[in-house]
């Protein structure tokens, strides 16, 4: 089973590049193995999904959202997760985070892969915001990157059915120094 | 007598009226009587001398106060010779904009804006808003329909607790931060016999607080999971958490049976021995650092004034008028009222209105000029303070700790700062004795007995007592006793809805119509988890013309009044003697993060999250290190 799944507010114009994802996606044939999620709420509520039916069925996972990383706006980033490596101190802060109301597609990752409850091979894909302002639309860059995001998803589950969801570069969760396909 | 600064006498009938020959009656240049703050303040220009000297006077800036709801920054001069906290300013960071999105809208649109408000009790704010709408629109729920909004509230206040006692503020009592801070305390830990082993299984106090480490404690997994517990019973009602879609004006738009109440039966009875475990351990917490250093007491402390709307209405009293809600509000499961230097001085939702102040001399506002309602409904004297007749008017600017600092207003009852904190609720309700009768809970006038049901623990019986000293650990073994508490409401609560289904009352809701001309008001009575709310609305024609939200943390994080009084964050760390012995480079102000944390801040309640540009949609800090002095 594959997750493919969004977060993010709605109405912040790129800021809400996960939730206008999923919307796109589940407007798409998809295999029986794969489910389209909105999971633009809670990231406790969320681990708790995965660490219960249905959450513990997947396999694999493909999260995307907007993340402010300090790149170059526009920038489209896909990894391969492969651990947070947060000082507890940290990871702790995110909990605080959660479960005082900030939904956010990195607090979620953090979380999640404290307690173990990410799916064994989880993809991220995130676009480096260029407007962030009150909005209903994405900027013009950001549809287009939500144009090459939904391909990008596309190939990534595709992969991942086939058994061969490594990438050709460096499955590498460190997403600033090796994201395998970045898109500018 | 209930006013012993505002000019507010009551006649024999017991009507408020303004007290005669006070010209100018609501000006600010008298300085309140008795309204001494209980901690010792010096000017700003002292400080800055005091800072100037002494190499041991250090400012400690926390920004972000971590583990709390928001953005709060605290900043505090700290003299590490003497050990005392010399100077405080409680900043919020970021622009409360609900009550300006509020203007001109459908008042219909507040229940969903202003849930908004808050990512953990969104519901509160929700229902309070249909309370002020229902009441600006004159429509009366049905009993089940008020019985549902009971049910949701005690759910949202049973996910709030556990999340305060062991995820945010817990971990202030945990191994992890007592070995680091206070190593000799940790040792007498190790050491300790907890003395409520039979109760929650821990043989010392060192193994209690192991299991409060953030992250891998026991305590703090568990509360995660009890959270998950009361927002699946939530959803069951409203639909979904934090932002309920089954809230509004006259009642619940939800449809529901016997089998709703029982799954949320299966949930609610989890609370009866998990509040049994909490409140053994918040015990022992709380007279472990007691026993250990007696100066403890003084952490956090402040004057006994508490403030509460009461919460939990009687389905056949609640009318949803103003002109009733002295009687309404009596009735209800937990008392409102008003304690002054521990004295209860009121009881009456009315006197709580007119007792209101809201001032903004030291926050990033304009004043504003002008008194709309000189009145309340029934006549009562207003000030032109009087969130009615408050404008909203945001000035940002650079802090000033001499004049403005934060986005936070400072509330004001009788001109007194308050603690609007939730064990207001308990001792409220302890010292008023309206309790309604019932089979599990009992007012004694100082003290309210619970007995808590058998689950897999055997039926157990406790009591909370008004402390002799109000302060951080009487806050948090307070909150202990409120899971109880509203555990039991919530039975309560369950049974009504049962025996209203039975009876074949299955209505949700009253059908309303907007009024779409003249004046209304309304005002919402409510309570967050953390403590007191209120909503004021106006309407002109149908539409919003004034809305004000007054929340636990507007009152507990204000700044400083026109008088010059700290507001209850400040006055609690002021009086916050320094106990932590790792003082020099690994001094974490843990004494400091304990007196802040035991009121439960929630900044986005305080100042919600909006700016004249754009939306924060995560914490932002704003390092008030280089304020201007």
């Amino acid at each position: 089973m594959i997750l493919v799944a969004g977060v993010g507010y709605s109405y912040l114009r790129d800021l809400s590049f996960g939730p206008r994802l999923v919307e796109v996606l589940r407007t798409m044939p998809w295999p029986p193995d794969v489910v389209i999620e909105d999971f633009s709420y809670g990231p406790i509520a969320i681990l708790h999904w995965f660490e219960e039916a249905p959450g513990r069925a997947f396999d694999a996972a493909i999260l995307f959202g907007a993340v402010e990383r300090g790149r170059e706006p526009g920038t489209l980033s896909v990894y391969r997760w492969s651990g947070a490596q947060r000082a507890p101190d940290e990871v702790q802060a995110r909990v605080a985070e959660a479960v005082t109301g900030v939904v956010g597609l990195e607090n979620l990752l953090v979380i999640a892969d404290h307690f173990g409850a990410l799916p064994p091979s989880t993809w991220v894909v995130e676009l480096e915001p260029v407007e962030t302002m009150w909005g209903t639309d994405l900027s013009t860059v950001g549809h287009e990157r939500l144009r090459e995001a939904v391909d990008l998803v596309a190939g990534l589950v595709d992969r991942t059915r086939a058994g061969r969801a490594e990438p050709a570069g460096n499955p590498t969760g460190d997403h600033e120094r090796a994201s395998a396909v970045v898109a500018h | 007598m209930c006013f012993k600064n505002l000019p507010v006498e009551f006649d024999a009938q017991g009507r408020p009226f303004l007290k005669e020959g006070v010209a100018n009656p609501y000006a600010t240049a008298r300085h309140p009587a008795g309204n001494g703050n209980g901690a010792p303040t010096l000017t700003r220009d002292q400080i800055e001398d005091l800072l100037a000297r002494n190499g041991h006077i250090k400012e400690k800036n926390l920004d972000p106060v971590t583990r709390v709801a928001g953005a709060l920054a605290f900043h505090t001069v700290v003299d590490l010779q003497e050990r005392k906290v010399l100077d405080t300013r409680s900043v919020a960071t970021l622009f409360r904009g609900y009550e300006v999105i509020m203007m001109g809208r459908d008042p219909r649109d507040a229940i969903y804006i202003t849930s908004r408000a808050c990512g953990v009790c969104g519901g509160v704010h929700s229902t309070c808003s249909s309370l002020a709408t229902e009441m600006a629109f004159g429509v009366r729920p049905p009993p089940l329909g008020v019985v549902l909004r009971n049910m949701l509230l005690a759910l949202e206040y049973l996910l709030d607790l556990p999340l305060h006692l062991f995820l945010l503020a817990g971990p202030d009592y945990s191994e992890a931060i007592v070995s680091k801070t206070n190593p000799e305390l940790w040792a007498r830990a190790e050491r300790t016999d907890a003395p409520h082993q039979h109760v929650h299984g821990y043989r010392t106090m060192g193994d209690l607080m192991r299991d409060m480490n953030a992250l891998t404690g026991t305590l703090y997994l568990e509360a995660l999971g009890m959270t998950r517990v009361a927002k699946e019973a939530y959803a069951l009602i409203g639909a979904k958490f934090p932002h309920p879609q089954t809230i509004v004006p006259g009642g619940i738009s939800a449809t529901v049976s016997i089998t709703t109440f029982n799954e949320v039966y299966l949930r609610l009875q989890q609370f009866f021995d998990y509040s049994k475990k909490v409140i053994a351990i918040y015990d022992d917490i709380c007279d472990f650092f007691y026993d250990a250093n007696p100066a403890y007491r003084d952490t956090g402390r402040t004057r006994a004034n508490l403030i509460d709307c009461g919460v939990w209405d009687d389905p056949e009293a609640y009318d949803a008028t103003y002109e009733n809600a002295n009687e309404w509000g009596e009735r209800r499961w937990a008392t409102p009222g008003v304690i002054v230097d521990g004295k209860q001085v009121t009881t009456k939702l009315q006197n709580i209105n007119l007792g209101l102040e809201e001032f903004v001399e030291h926050s990033f506002y304009e004043g504003w000029d002008g008194q709309r309602f000189a009145t309340d409904p029934v006549g009562g004297p207003l000030s032109p303070h009087h969130p009615w007749n408050k404008e909203t008017k945001p000035r940002p600017q650079a802090p000033n700790w001499r004049e403005k600092y934060t986005w936070a207003t400072a509330p004001r009852w009788d001109r007194q700062a308050m603690d609007a904190e939730c064990t207001a609720r308990l001792w409220n309700t302890a010292v008023a004795r309206l309790l309604p009768e019932n089979p599990y809970m009992e007012a004694t006038g100082h003290s309210l007995k619970m007995i808590v049901p058998a689950g897999r623990m055997p039926e157990m019986e406790f009591e909370w007592r008004v402390p002799e000293v109000w302060n951080a650990f009487e806050r948090n073994r307070g909150r202990a006793y409120c899971v109880a508490y509203t555990a039991l409401v919530g039975l309560l609560i369950w049974r009504q809805g049962m025996d209203l289904l039975k009876a074949g009352q299955t209505a949700t809701s009253t059908k309303f119509e907007i009024p779409k001309r003249g004046e209304r008001r309304g005002v919402g009575f409510w309570g967050a988890g953390r403590g007191f709310l209120i909503h004021h609305v106006v309407l002109d024609d149908g539409a919003v013309t004034n809305y004000q939200i007054i929340t636990p943390s507007t009152f507990n994080a204000s700044p400083r009044d026109p008088w010059g009084q700290p507001g209850m964050y400040e006055e609690a760390v002021l009086n916050t003697p320094i106990l932590e012995t790792s003082v020099g480079e690994g001094f974490q102000g843990i004494d400091i993060q304990r007196a802040i944390r035991s009121f439960d801040p929630c900044m986005p309640c305080t100042t919600h999250i909006h700016t004249d540009r754009d939306v924060i949609t995560r914490e932002v800090n704003t390092c008030a290190c280089g304020t201007d002095a």
